[in-house]
C-alpha cells in the first residue's frame, strides 16, 4: 500500500506522511505552518484543524477530542494528535494559521525617531562607490588592491587604510578587468578598519540598498532603505515563523534543548521568515538581492542567537548571559539572508539575556542618553521592556507582559494592517458597537490599539467589572457562554469580512489585563527602586504593539500607562526598527548604540517581592489604588 | 537632651461601624456592637484614641461538628446540633459580644440543607439571642449564592454581617445585603490589594463603605499566622495614612483556624514532644488571637470559652491606659 | 530617612568603571540603598561623598552579643518597625528563669533540661537561648559556678546586688553573661562591673525617661553594650514602652535607646504568661524572660517567634508534599503543582469549587509559580518525579496518573519517563480545573 497523503486545502500542497507521523509534523515538514503554542503536546488547542475527507487515528486517547463542525462539512481535531493512516484532506481554519503568517505591508518609518539630522554626516554601514581606476601601465605597476585603495583614498578622505578578505581578493583581478577598471566597490564600516565588501563591474542602473530589521519574538518587520539618499522605501512584516515552536523565548529555547535539530529548526524558521518578507519586498519594488549590501538588526538576545545559530540555553539559566553582547559586523551569507552574500550585518548589542538589541535600538532612537530630562521608554511586547533614564544613567527591566497586545492568543486579534479595527466603542444604550478600521476596509480583526479601546469601553459600560470579569447578567445577547466561559460578541459574522463573529472571551480579557498589569507594575517598581514617582517622568515613549492611532486617554483609563500629563506621552511605534534604521545609516549612531551597553543597568524585577504586590494591585481597571489615577473616571 | 516620646501624625482613622439594629432602628437586637474608629496603631494610647475596644464573636455551627477534641467538646456537648441553644449559651455563659453563625449544613457535599432550612435556623438564632449576628455561608459559591438571598431576607432589618464576598463571587451577597439592610464581609486570600479590590467592586455595586467588614484568610500560629499579622498591620497603616478603601474594621477567624492545627488537638500519646493536651488548644487559640489583636483586628471569631475569657481580659488590659 | 538609590548615585563618581564589581554606578547605588553593598567597595569615592553617605548608613540599633563562641546569642540590629518593610533580623532570645537558691542537684538538673529542650518544626530544630539565674539571698555566685559547668547556653545574672554580681562574674565572666541590671540605685557599681569584666549590661529605668537618662550616662561612662528594661508590667505599658523605644531608635536615631530590650512574660498563670510572651515577641523585645518550663507552654512561644521572624521578602511557600482536597481515596485524581502559596491555594480553591476530591502533589520550587519555576529549571521532570516518588502519593492511590499544569505540557513526555507515571496534560489556567474534570475525567484517564 502506498504511503498515505495529506492534502492541505487552500495550499495546493499534498504531502506524504511517514509511518506513525502526526499531521502537525507533516505540516511542518511541508511548509504548512500550523500554530502550536504547546509544541504539539495536545494541551493548547491552537492546532485545531478540520478533516474534510478521510479519517485519522488518535495518538493519545487521553488527549483526543473530535467534534463535527456546525455545518457538518468535517470534523475538528487537533493536528498534533492525529496520526495519519489513510489519505485525508484538511482545512486549516484562520485561527490556526493563515492570518498569522501573511506578509503585510506596513507604513515606512517616519517621525521624530528617524530624524537623521542629529547623525550627520551620514555614513551608512556599507557605502558603495563608483570608480574609474587608471588601468596599470609599465610606469604604473601598482597592485590591483593598492590601485583600488589609492583611488578611493584620493576621492574620499579618511577611508584608508582598508582591508579585504582572501575570498574577495581572489575575485579582484577579474572584477577590475571585466569592465576595463570601471567598478563599483562596497566598503563596510566594521567599527575598526573598513573592509572592502564587494567589488563588481559598474552598472549604471544599480541601486545601493539596505535593510533595517526588527527581529521580534512575535513579529518580524523589515524596512527597505535607499542607502544613498537615506530614504526609507517600503516596509513589510510577518509573524515570526518560530511561533509554531512556542510563543515565548523560553518555550523556544526549551524546544532547542529537547529536539536534536531544534536549534537548526529555529534558525531555519527565522531565516525563512526574513527571507520570505524580503522576497515579497523585492518583488514589489523590483529589487535584486545583489543590490542589498547592508543590514542592521535589532532583536532580543535569544532571537539573535537563533539567527546566528548559537545555542541560547545559557540565556534561560541564571544568570542569563548571552554568548556575545557587542557582535562583530558579520556577512549576510553567514546568516543565510537573501541579500548580496557579502552584505554587512550589524546587530544591535545586547546588555544581557533580558535586555537585547531591540531595546538598545529603542534607546538610541528615542535619544534618551542625550536628554537632560527623565525619560521612560516602554516597549509593549512579549517581554515588556522598560527603560528609564537620561544623559547620566539608564536602567532597564523587563516584566514578561506576554504577547496579548500583539494579538497572540487573542482569537479576534490581528496586526495593525488593512481591515484591522483600531478604534472601537460599545454603546450600551443602543447595544451597538461603533468602530473604525485601517484603510476603512471591512473588519477582519482587532489590533492592539483596538484592544485597548475595547477594554476601556467594556469597563465604562459595565459589561466587565474592574477585574475584567464579564458580567454574565448583562442585558445584551452579545454576552453569552461558550466552552465553559463567558464571551462578548463585538461583531456578528455578517458584519465582518471573515464571516466569523469577532468576540472577546473571558480568558482573553484575563490575559490582556495581566499584560497591562505586568507593564504598569514594572514601571511602578522600577520607579520606586530609584525613589522616583510617575510624575517625575518628563517624556514617556510608548513603543511596540501600538500604532499612532492609540488613544492615550484610553490607555491611561485602563491603567496600561501611569496617569501623567498626556502631552508627555509619545506613541512612537516600532522604536527597535527605528534604531536599526539609524545604525544602518550613521556611523555615529552605531558608536552610540555600542556605548549604551556600558551605561545601562539591568535589574531583575522577578525577584522583587514588591513586583508581585504591584502586579496584583495593577491587575484591576485602572489600578487598585484609584488615587494614582486621579484623572480617570470609569 | 531630654527625652520625648516620638509620636506619629496620622491623617486619618479607621471607620466606625455599628453592627446590629435595635428596635428603634427597625430590628430586634437588644445590644449592638460598634467597632473601629481607632486613631492610631493598636492600643497606642499616648498617640491617639481607641474609642471602641475589639469584640469577640463566638462561632456557632448549624449542625454538630465532627472530630472536635475533648477539651473543646466538653463545653458545648449538650448544645451541638441546636444552633439556637448554642448561641444562647455562648452569650449567656461565655460572654460573646456577637454570634457568628456558620451555615455548614448547606454544603452540597454534606447535609445539603435548603435555603428555607437555613432561613429558619437564622430566625431561631435571632430569637434566642439579642446580640448582633454574623451570618456565614457554607463556603460553596454556588450554594451560598442560592441560600444567601433567603438568609438575608430572614434577618431583614437586623443589620447583620453577611459573609463573605470574594473577588470572584460578590454580586449575590452584595445585592442581598443592599436589599435587606445588612453589612458584608469582604474576604481576600492574604493579599492587601485583593482586599482593596473587593472593597472597590462592592462599592461599585452601591455598597456603603460603612457597611463593609474586611477579612483576610487567617492562618493559625505556626501555620502562616505571620502573613495575616503583617497584612493586618499594613491595612491599619494604610487606613491611618488615609486610604479610604482600607479603612473598614477588620475581622479575624481564630477558633476554627487554631483548633485545626495538630498542636491544638493531637493527643499526648501521639505527640509526647508537645506536652500535655488539656491546655494546648486553648493556648494556641489565645496566642493566635492575641497576635491578631496586636496587629489591629477589630472582631475576633473564637471557639473555646476559656480562650474567649482570656481575650476579654487581655482586651480590657490593653484598652486601659498604661499603669504608672 | 533612608537614602534612595538616586540620592546615593548623585554622590558616586558616575564613571561606570566597574571597579566595585558592579557594572554601573547606578547599580552600585541600588545595592547600597538595599544595604547589599558597602561604600568601601568603591575605590574612587571622595571624602565628601563618604561623609554625606555614611551618616545615614550607621545602624540605628546596635547588635549585642551575649555569650561567646558557638553558644553566643546575637540580638538587636533591627532596622524597621514593621516586619513587612524588610524583615526582623535577629530573633529574640528566650531566657528561662532559674532560682539560684535551688539545691545543687536540682539546679544542675533544671539547667540541663533547659539546655536540652528542643522543638522540631519545618525541618529545623529550635532551642531556648539563655539561662537567667535569679539571685536569691546572695546565692548567685554559687549558682553561676554550677551553671558555668552545666550550661551550654549563655547566662543572664539577675541581681540588684553588685557584690553578688561581682562574685558571680569572677566565676563566669569569660563566658560573657548579661548583667541584669543597673538601676538608679546601683548604677555606678554595675556600670563599673560591666566595664571591668567586659560584659553586656542591662539598664533598668522605672520610667522611660529614667531609662533614657541612665542609658545616656552609661554610654558616657564608656559601656557600649546595653540592653534596655523599662520595668513595664502590664500589657498596655509593655506595648507603649517597647514601641516607643523601637521608634526612637529607628526613626529618630536616639542613641541611648538604640539597643535591644528585655522583658518578662508576666501573668497569674501559664496561659497569661504565654499571652504576655507573645506580646513581647511581636512587639520588639530583644530578650523574653519567662519562668515557664513545660513543653506545652514553651511551644507557642517558640512558634510565635519563628513566625514573627520569618523573612517576609521570601515568597510565601507551602511545604512540599501531598495535600488532600475534599476526601480523596485511592482512585482520586492526582494534580501536580508548585509550592508558591498563591499557586497552590489557587489550585486548591479551584478543585474545591469543582466539588472534587483530589490529591495535590506540591513540588518545592522555592516558592515560584509554575511558569517561573519551569523557566528557571526548578520544575523539571527529574525534580517532579523525585517528589512523586518521595512524597508518599504512591501509597495513597492505586493508579499512576498525574495531571500536569497545561502551561508546562512540554514536560509531560519526559516526566512519564522519569516517574513511570502516565501524565495527563491539564488546563493552562487553574480556573479550568472544574471543566477539565467534570464530564470526562474517567474517560480521560481510561
Amino acid at each position: 500500500m502506498a504511503a498515505p497523503t495529506v492534502t492541505f486545502q487552500d495550499y495546493d500542497i499534498v504531502a506524504t506522511a511517514q509511518p506513525g507521523e502526526v499531521m502537525l509534523d507533516v505540516a511542518h515538514r511541508s511548509g504548512v505552518r500550523i500554530v502550536s503554542y504547546c509544541g504539539g503536546q495536545g494541551s493548547c488547542g491552537q492546532c485545531e484543524v478540520i478533516i474534510l475527507e478521510g479519517a485519522v487515528k488518535p495518538k493519545d486517547p487521553a488527549r483526543w477530542r473530535e467534534e463535527v463542525t456546525e455545518d457538518g462539512r468535517g470534523r475538528r481535531v487537533l493536528a498534533c494528535q492525529s496520526v495519519i493512516t489513510e489519505n485525508i484532506t484538511v482545512e486549516i481554519p484562520a485561527h490556526a494559521q493563515a492570518e498569522d503568517l501573511t506578509i503585510r505591508d506596513v507604513e515606512t518609518l517616519t517621525g521624530e525617531l528617524v530624524d537623521l539630522s542629529e547623525f550627520l554626516p551620514l555614513a551608512p554601514l556599507t557605502r558603495q562607490f563608483a570608480l574609474q581606476l587608471p588601468p596599470p601601465t609599465h610606469d604604473d605597476t601598482l597592485s590591483d588592491l593598492d590601485r583600488l585603495i589609492h583611488c578611493l583614498a584620493a576621492d574620499h578622505e579618511g577611508l584608508a587604510p582598508l582591508t579585504i578578505d582572501l575570498s574577495l581578493l581572489r575575485q579582484l583581478p577579474a572584477a577590475l578587468r571585466e569592465n576595463n577598471f570601471q567598478v563599483a566597490i562596497a566598503v563596510t564600516d566594521t567599527g575598526f578598519t573598513p573592509k572592502i565588501a564587494a567589488v563588481r563591474p559598474s552598472r549604471a542602473s544599480e541601486k545601493s540598498l539596505g535593510l533595517a530589521i526588527d527581529v521580534g519574538t512575535s513579529t518580524v518587520a523589515v524596512q527597505l532603505v535607499d542607502l544613498q539618499a537615506g530614504q526609507p522605501l517600503a516596509a513589510s512584516m510577518r509573524r515570526n515563523g518560530q511561533i509554531s515552536y512556542g510563543e515565548d523565548v523560553i518555550s523556544r529555547i526549551v524546544w532547542t534543548q529537547q529536539h536534536k535539530d531544534g536549534l537548526v529548526q529555529m534558525h531555519q524558521a527565522i531565516q525563512d521568515t526574513i527571507n520570505e518578507i524580503l522576497s515579497h519586498l523585492y518583488a514589489q519594488h523590483d529589487v535584486s538581492p545583489e543590490e542589498v549590501i547592508a543590514v542592521s538588526m535589532a532583536g532580543n538576545a535569544t532571537m539573535i542567537s537563533f539567527l546566528l545559530n548559537i545555542d541560547a540555553t545559557p540565556i534561560r539559566r541564571t544568570p542569563h548571559t548571552p554568548a556575545a553582547s557587542v557582535l562583530p559586523v558579520l556577512e549576510a551569507q553567514q546568516l543565510g539572508l537573501a541579500t548580496h552574500p557579502q552584505a554587512a550585518v550589524f546587530c544591535h548589542p545586547a546588555v544581557s539575556g533580558f535586555v537585547g538589541g531591540d531595546i538598545t535600538a529603542g534607546i538610541l532612537a528615542t535619544r534618551m542618553p542625550k536628554s537632560d530630562q527623565l525619560c521612560l521608554l516602554v516597549d509593549v511586547g512579549t517581554n515588556g521592556e522598560i527603560v528609564i533614564g537620561n544623559q547620566d544613567w539608564l536602567m532597564a527591566a523587563s516584566c514578561s507582559a506576554g504577547p496579548g497586545f500583539e494579538g497572540v492568543g487573542i482569537e479576534a486579534a490581528m496586526p495593525a494592517t488593512a481591515g484591522a479595527i483600531t478604534n472601537l466603542r460599545y454603546d450600551d444604550e443602543t447595544d451597538t458597537v461603533e468602530y473604525q478600521t485601517i484603510q476603512e476596509q471591512p473588519p477582519r480583526g482587532i489590533c492592539g490599539t483596538g484592544l485597548v479601546e475595547m477594554i476601556a469601553s467594556l469597563a465604562e459600560s459595565q459589561v466587565i467589572d474592574r477585574t475584567g470579569t464579564i458580567n454574565t447578567d448583562f442585558p445584551s445577547k452579545r454576552v453569552r457562554q461558550k466552552d465553559y466561559e463567558a464571551e462578548f460578541v463585538l461583531l456578528w459574522p455578517e458584519e465582518t469580512a471573515i464571516d466569523e463573529a469577532l468576540s472577546i472571551r473571558q480568558h482573553e480579557l484575563d490575559d490582556l489585563l495581566r499584560s497591562k498589569a505586568a507593564m504598569l507594575a514594572g514601571i511602578t517598581v522600577l520607579l520606586s527602586r530609584l525613589g522616583l514617582q510617575a510624575e517625575d517622568i518628563k517624556r514617556m515613549y510608548l513603543a511596540g504593539a501600538f500604532g499612532a492611532s492609540l488613544d492615550v486617554e484610553k490607555a491611561v483609563a485602563i491603567g496600561l500607562l501611569p496617569d501623567i500629563p498626556r502631552e508627555r506621552i509619545h506613541v512612537v511605534g516600532n522604536s527597535a526598527l527605528a534604531g536599526a534604521y539609524l545604525t544602518l545609516m550613521s556611523r555615529q549612531a552605531r558608536e552610540e548604540a555600542k556605548a549604551i551597553v556600558a551605561s545601562l543597568t539591568y535589574i531583575d524585577l522577578s525577584g522583587d517581592t514588591n513586583f508581585m504586590d504591584e502586579f496584583v494591585a495593577s491587575d484591576f481597571i485602572p489600578h487598585t489604588d484609584l488615587s494614582r489615577f486621579p484623572s480617570v473616571n470609569i | 537632651m531630654p527625652f520625648t516620646i516620638p509620636k506619629e501624625r496620622w491623617t486619618a482613622q479607621v471607620q466606625t461601624t455599628t453592627i446590629g439594629a435595635p428596635e428603634a432602628d427597625g430590628g430586634t437586637r437588644t445590644s449592638t456592637v460598634t467597632v473601629g474608629g481607632e486613631q492610631t496603631l493598636p492600643f497606642l494610647h499616648f498617640e491617639g484614641e481607641t474609642p471602641n475596644p475589639p469584640v469577640i464573636a463566638i462561632e456557632v455551627l448549624d449542625e454538630a461538628p465532627t472530630g472536635w477534641p475533648e477539651p473543646l467538646l466538653k463545653h458545648y456537648q449538650e448544645v451541638l446540633g441546636d444552633p439556637a441553644a448554642w448561641a444562647q449559651k455562648a452569650v449567656a455563659e461565655f460572654g460573646a459580644d456577637m454570634i457568628c453563625l456558620r451555615l455548614v449544613s448547606a454544603n452540597p457535599d454534606g447535609t445539603n440543607a435548603s435555603a428555607d432550612d437555613c432561613a429558619e435556623t437564622i430566625q431561631s438564632v435571632l430569637k434566642a439571642v439579642g446580640v448582633p449576628l454574623i451570618i456565614w455561608g457554607c463556603g460553596d459559591d454556588d450554594k451560598d449564592n442560592e441560600i444567601m438571598p433567603f438568609c438575608s431576607q430572614a434577618a431583614a432589618g437586623e443589620r447583620c454581617v453577611l459573609g463573605s464576598a470574594t473577588q470572584d463571587n460578590y454580586k449575590t451577597i452584595c445585592a442581598s445585603a443592599l436589599a435587606d439592610g445588612h453589612l458584608i464581609v469582604n474576604e481576600s486570600p492574604l493579599d492587601i490589594n485583593i482586599q482593596k479590590q473587593v472593597n472597590i467592586l462592592v462599592t461599585d455595586m452601591g455598597m456603603d463603605l460603612n457597611d463593609i467588614i474586611m477579612y483576610q484568610i487567617t492562618g493559625a500560629l505556626g501555620y502562616g499566622v505571620e502573613y495575616a499579622y503583617s497584612i493586618l498591620e499594613r491595612t491599619r497603616l494604610a487606613a491611618l495614612g488615609g486610604d479610604k478603601m482600607l479603612q473598614m474594621p477588620m475581622l479575624s477567624i481564630v477558633g476554627s483556624e487554631a483548633w485545626r492545627v495538630k498542636e491544638a488537638w493531637q493527643s499526648e500519646e501521639e505527640a509526647p514532644e508537645w506536652g500535655p493536651l488539656d491546655k494546648r488548644g486553648i493556648m494556641w487559640e489565645v496566642a493566635t488571637a492575641s497576635l491578631f489583636l496586636h496587629a489591629g483586628t477589630d472582631i475576633l471569631v473564637m471557639w473555646h470559652p476559656e480562650a474567649v475569657a482570656r481575650l476579654h481580659d487581655l482586651i480590657a488590659e490593653l484598652i486601659a491606659s498604661p499603669q504608672a | 530617612m533612608a537614602l534612595t538609590a538616586m540620592d546615593i548615585y548623585k554622590n558616586l563618581p558616575k564613571t561606570n568603571c566597574g571597579d566595585c564589581g558592579v557594572p554601573t554606578c547606578l547599580a552600585f547605588a541600588m545595592k547600597l540603598a538595599q544595604k547589599q553593598a558597602s561604600l568601601d567597595e568603591c575605590p574612587h569615592i571622595t571624602e565628601e561623598a563618604k561623609e554625606a553617605l555614611s551618616g545615614s548608613s550607621a545602624p540605628p540599633m546596635k547588635i549585642i552579643t551575649i555569650g561567646t563562641g558557638e553558644k553566643a546569642l546575637k540580638i538587636g540590629g533591627e532596622t524597621v518597625l514593621f516586619r513587612h518593610e524588610e524583615t526582623f533580623h535577629h530573633p529574640c532570645g528566650i531566657a528561662i528563669q532559674v532560682n539560684s537558691n535551688l539545691p545543687e542537684d536540682e539546679l544542675r538538673q533544671q539547667i540541663s533540661t533547659i539546655c536540652e529542650t528542643e522543638f522540631d518544626r519545618v525541618g529545623m530544630t529550635f532551642r531556648l537561648d539563655l539561662v537567667a539565674l535569679v539571685d536569691n539571698d546572695g546565692n548567685l555566685p554559687a549558682a553561676a559556678a554550677v551553671a558555668q559547668q552545666v550550661s551550654s547556653l549563655p547566662l543572664i545574672l539577675v541581681s540588684d546586688d553588685p557584690q553578688a554580681v561581682r562574685a558571680a562574674l569572677e566565676v563566669c565572666a569569660e563566658d560573657r553573661p548579661l548583667i541584669c541590671a543597673a538601676d538608679a540605685d546601683n548604677f555606678a557599681e554595675m556600670t563599673g562591673l560591666a566595664q571591668e569584666f567586659s560584659c553586656p549590661l542591662a539598664i533598668r529605668g522605672e520610667t522611660l525617661e529614667q531609662l533614657y537618662e541612665l542609658s545616656e550616662k552609661a554610654l558616657e561612662a564608656g559601656v557600649a553594650d546595653l540592653i534596655l528594661d523599662s520595668s513595664a508590667c502590664d500589657s498596655s505599658s509593655v506595648l507603649q514602652d517597647q514601641t516607643t523605644i523601637r521608634r526612637a531608635a529607628i526613626k529618630e536615631k536616639v542613641k541611648p535607646l538604640g539597643f535591644p530590650t528585655i522583658g518578662i512574660a508576666i501573668g497569674d498563670d501559664e496561659i497569661d504568661k504565654v499571652t504576655s510572651g507573645c506580646e513581647l515577641i511581636a512587639k520588639y523585645a530583644g530578650i523574653v524572660v519567662t519562668d515557664l518550663l513545660t513543653r506545652d507552654t514553651l511551644l507557642p512561644l517558640i512558634t510565635a517567634r519563628l513566625n514573627i521572624y520569618t523573612d517576609p521578602q521570601k515568597p510565601i511557600q507551602v511545604e512540599s508534599g501531598v495535600y488532600e482536597v475534599g476526601e480523596p481515596d485511592a482512585k482520586s485524581p492526582v494534580l501536580i503543582t508548585t509550592n508558591f502559596s498563591l499557586t497552590y491555594y489557587t489550585v486548591e480553591a479551584d478543585v474545591s469549587a469543582g466539588h472534587l476530591d483530589a490529591w495535590i502533589v506540591v513540588v518545592d520550587t522555592e516558592g515560584t509559580s509554575v511558569l517561573t519555576a519551569w523557566a528557571a529549571e526548578d520544575f523539571t521532570p527529574e525534580i517532579i518525579a523525585k517528589t512523586i516518588k518521595e512524597c508518599g502519593i504512591e501509597d495513597k492511590v492505586d493508579h499512576r496518573i498525574g495531571v500536569l499544569p497545561g502551561g508546562v505540557a512540554v514536560l509531560s513526555g519526559d516526566l512519564e519517563e522519569a516517574s513511570g507515571w502516565q501524565i495527563v496534560v491539564g488546563p493552562r489556567e487553574s480556573s479550568g480545573i472544574p471543566a477539565f474534570f467534570k464530564p470526562e475525567y474517567t474517560q480521560r484517564i481510561g
